[in-house]
Order: structure tokens, then sequence, then C-alpha cells
């Protein structure tokens, strides 16, 4: 069991991407705040001794996958729209306010694989084995969905 | 270009004050709820004789704090986690019928409501789990029916006979992971809050048996792509969410996944509460 120092480290170097993860995953952020705290409070029970730092990182990530995939099976998913999340982030451009609209946009499976690979530095290997999916599939995912991000950013482009 | 672009969007996103509040001090929280697990083991102890395991308690536990934890958004107090780690109580009648096996698995209860879990075991190649498509919308679920029929669209009696004393009743059911990584297993939940006829009579009294009959395994789903064809077709102006008898037969689909009855029977007489003591909110 961790002590309260390790914790506290873990929570500050850690919380932001779970969270993140977790709305990628779910589009939703109090949903992904729920799974967030999930995750956290099964690290504090966890009792196994965790290699490296990557591999704390690893199995955060993981959980928080399964616990998202366990909150979309879960019959009280709350039905936010997303746009009310994007009006409270005071992004500083109105391209990024953009983007931000145009990945939300995007399927759930691009959108997962996009984050771990371009904001975490994932390999297409390692995404495989979080998302438990062979790494061809996952290099389709991150082509699609950047294909899609493309077509709907300059789709924007074109309405200004 | 698209990277840092999109790294420095992302960048921008972070855990809220409240959630950073709420997970930092989630270890003083655990150092309190271990005294009152220590307390739980003691008592455990105590009451090795009885018939049920220890580890089959644990889990009705476990699967009694997943549930009203779901309900209550996570807000579960310590005093309702006492209560349910004190009062469920497990009872493990399982009937099997064309490789499909319904247990009544347990049942705990409050004041007004009493909670039961049927843990469902289909055959191996099942999946239990496709909640939802890989868009994230919700796809199906497997519900209990007559003839194909959807449970949903049948009335209250199609899951379960009140007692002759019990006017009517409040009562939902909820399908949760039960956890054990297994796609073929899950759990159903009922919540029955019965009015009696006469309010003197106790409507979880020893006397008092509630009767659930499930007949059929139905595996329901909305045909998505149907339901975005009527949309497009309708006039601006037109009501988006009705449609025709017709439409609506093509759009609500079903296959029976197994045939057969499950029946059960409950009475509530044997669990302790607590009065006043409620599980939700």
């Amino acid at each position: 069991m961790m002590n309260d120092e390790q914790f506290t480290r873990l929570v500050r170097r850690y919380l932001d991407t779970v969270f993140r993860v977790a709305l990628n995953y779910l589009r939703n952020p109090a949903d992904a705040e729920d799974v967030s705290q999930t995750v956290f409070e099964k690290l504090l029970r966890e009792r196994k001794l965790f290699e490296s730092e990557e591999h704390v990182r690893n199995w955060l990530i993981r959980v928080a996958v399964n616990e998202c995939k366990k909150l979309l099976r879960s019959p009280w998913r709350r039905v936010e729209p997303i746009e009310d999340y994007a009006r409270t982030l005071a992004f500083d451009t109105p391209a990024r306010s953009d983007l931000f609209r145009a990945v939300m946009d995007l399927p759930q499976k691009y959108r997962v694989a996009i984050y771990l690979h371009y904001y975490e530095g994932y390999s297409t290997k390692e995404i495989g084995d979080i998302l438990r999916i062979p790494k061809n599939t996952v290099c389709s995912h991150l082509k699609r969905g950047r294909d899609l991000l493309r077509e709907a950013l300059q789709e924007a482009d074109d309405n200004v | 270009m698209f990277e840092q672009e999109y790294t420095e969007m992302f960048s921008q996103i972070t855990a809220s004050e409240g959630l950073y509040g709420r997970v930092m001090t989630m270890k003083n929280e655990q150092k309190r709820k271990r005294s009152s697990l220590g307390r739980i083991a003691m008592a455990a102890a105590l009451i090795a004789l009885m018939v049920i395991s220890v580890s089959a308690s644990e889990t009705v536990q476990n699967w009694f704090i997943d549930f009203f934890a779901g309900i209550n958004r996570g807000e579960l107090s310590q005093e309702q986690v006492e209560y349910i780690e004190e009062n469920a109580q497990p009872i493990l009648d399982s009937q099997t019928h064309n490789g499909w096996t319904v247990e009544l698995n347990s049942a705990i209860r409050d004041e007004r409501t009493a909670y039961i879990i049927f843990h469902i075991e289909g055959p191996e190649d099942v999946d239990l789990s496709k909640w939802t498509d890989e868009a994230g919308n919700l796809r199906g679920q497997i519900l209990f029916g007559n003839s194909g029929m959807p449970a949903y669209l049948r009335g209250l009696d199609q899951f379960f006979d009140f007692d002759e004393n019990v006017e009517h009743g409040g009562w939902g059911y909820y399908w949760m992971d039960d956890g054990d990584g297994k796609d073929y297993t899950e759990n159903l939940v009922f919540d029955l809050e019965p009015e009696m006829m006469n309010n003197d009579s106790e409507p979880f009294g020893e006397e008092t048996v509630y009767h659930f009959r499930f007949q059929d395994i139905v595996w329901y789903w909305r045909d998505l792509e149907y339901e975005q064809e009527l949309r497009n077709g309708k006039y601006a102006g037109q009501d988006v969410t009705q449609f025709t008898d017709e439409e609506n037969r093509k759009l609500h689909r079903w296959e029976i996944l197994a045939e057969g009855v499950w029946e059960f029977e409950i009475s509530f007489g044997q669990l302790e509460f607590v009065e006043g003591e409620s599980l939700e909110g």
C-alpha cells in the first residue's frame, strides 16, 4: 500500500492524464470525473508493486479505459451535450476551440487512439495493448481519425 | 503541425479543482474506512458457522456497494456502506434452462424498498456486455419477455406477482456489470417499493411472498440506422421522436436467445433493516 506522499505525487502527475483519457472515451466531463475518481480509489487499494513510472502510467490508463467501458454499459449514463462543456473551456484561440469540437465529434475509437498516440506519445503497439485491439487496427483508427479531423476542420474553415 | 496544435489544445484541458480536492482527500477517507472494515472482519469470524461462505457475502456486499454508488452518483455515505456490509444477505438459489442459469443471488432492504440481485449466466459464446456500438450509442440489451415481446412493452406482471395484500408497487430494474471479467455473466438488480392495501400490514413481513417469473431471454435492440432514416424523412416542424406503430415495430427489434421459465419466491422477513435508513439519496 502506498504512502501519502507517493499517492499525492501520482495524483499531481497523472490525474489530468486519466481525466483526459476518460473525457476522450466518454465525451462527458461529469462521467470522466467519476471515472478518474474511481481509478485513483483503485490505485489506493492496489497492492501491486509498480516497477517503474511507466508501469504506473500504463496501469492508470488501462484501468481508466476499463472503467469507461464499464460505465458505457451502465444503465445510469447521463447525456449532456459536449457543447456545454466546450463553452466552459477558455481556449486561447478560436482554432483550438474548433479543433476540440472536431475531436469530440469523432467516433470514440478514433478519439481514444489519437489521444494516446499524439498526446501521450504511445506507439501503435502500446495502444493496441492498452485497448486490447490489434496494432493494425490502431494504425487504421489513427489514419481514419486524422482524415476525418482534416475534413471537419476544412469544412469549418470553408464556413468561415 | 496537427500534432502541435492537438497537444497544445489538450494541454488546456485539465481536471477540475473539485476533482483534485476529492481525489487528494481519498487517502484520509481510506484510513477512516479501514477501521470499520476491521470490525466487519471480526464480526464475520464470529458467524463462521453460517452456511453461506464469507467470500460469497463479500461479493454480495461489493455488488450492492457498486449498485448504490451507481444510483447515488458515487455519493455513498460511510453509514450507507456500513449498512450494506452488515445487512446484504446472500441467497444463492439458482435454476438452469437451455444453458442459461438465473440465480436469485441476494437481497437487502431499507425502510421502504427491497433490492434483489439476480445473477445471470449465459452460454460462454454469448456476450451480455454489448450495450453500446463503436460510437458509444446505447444499442441494445438482454431482457426477459414472452413470445419475443420485450419486457418493457408489457405490464408490471411480466416479472412478478405481488402478494394479494399489496395494492401496487413502485419498481425498477437495472443491469450491472458483475466485475468477474466474463462477458456471459451479468447482474440484474430489482428494486421494489410496495404500497399495502392495509396500512397496518408489513410489505416485507415474513408472510408476504413475492413471486418472480422470468420467461424467455430476449436480445432487444433499436435499429439506429433505420431510426436515422426516419428522422431524415421528417418534414420541418414534425416531431422527430413520434413514429407510427409500423415504424416502431421496425425500430424496436428483438430475438429470443433462450426459451424457458425461471421462477423464484422470496420473502423479506429475515432481512434486518434500520428504521429511517434509506439506501438511495
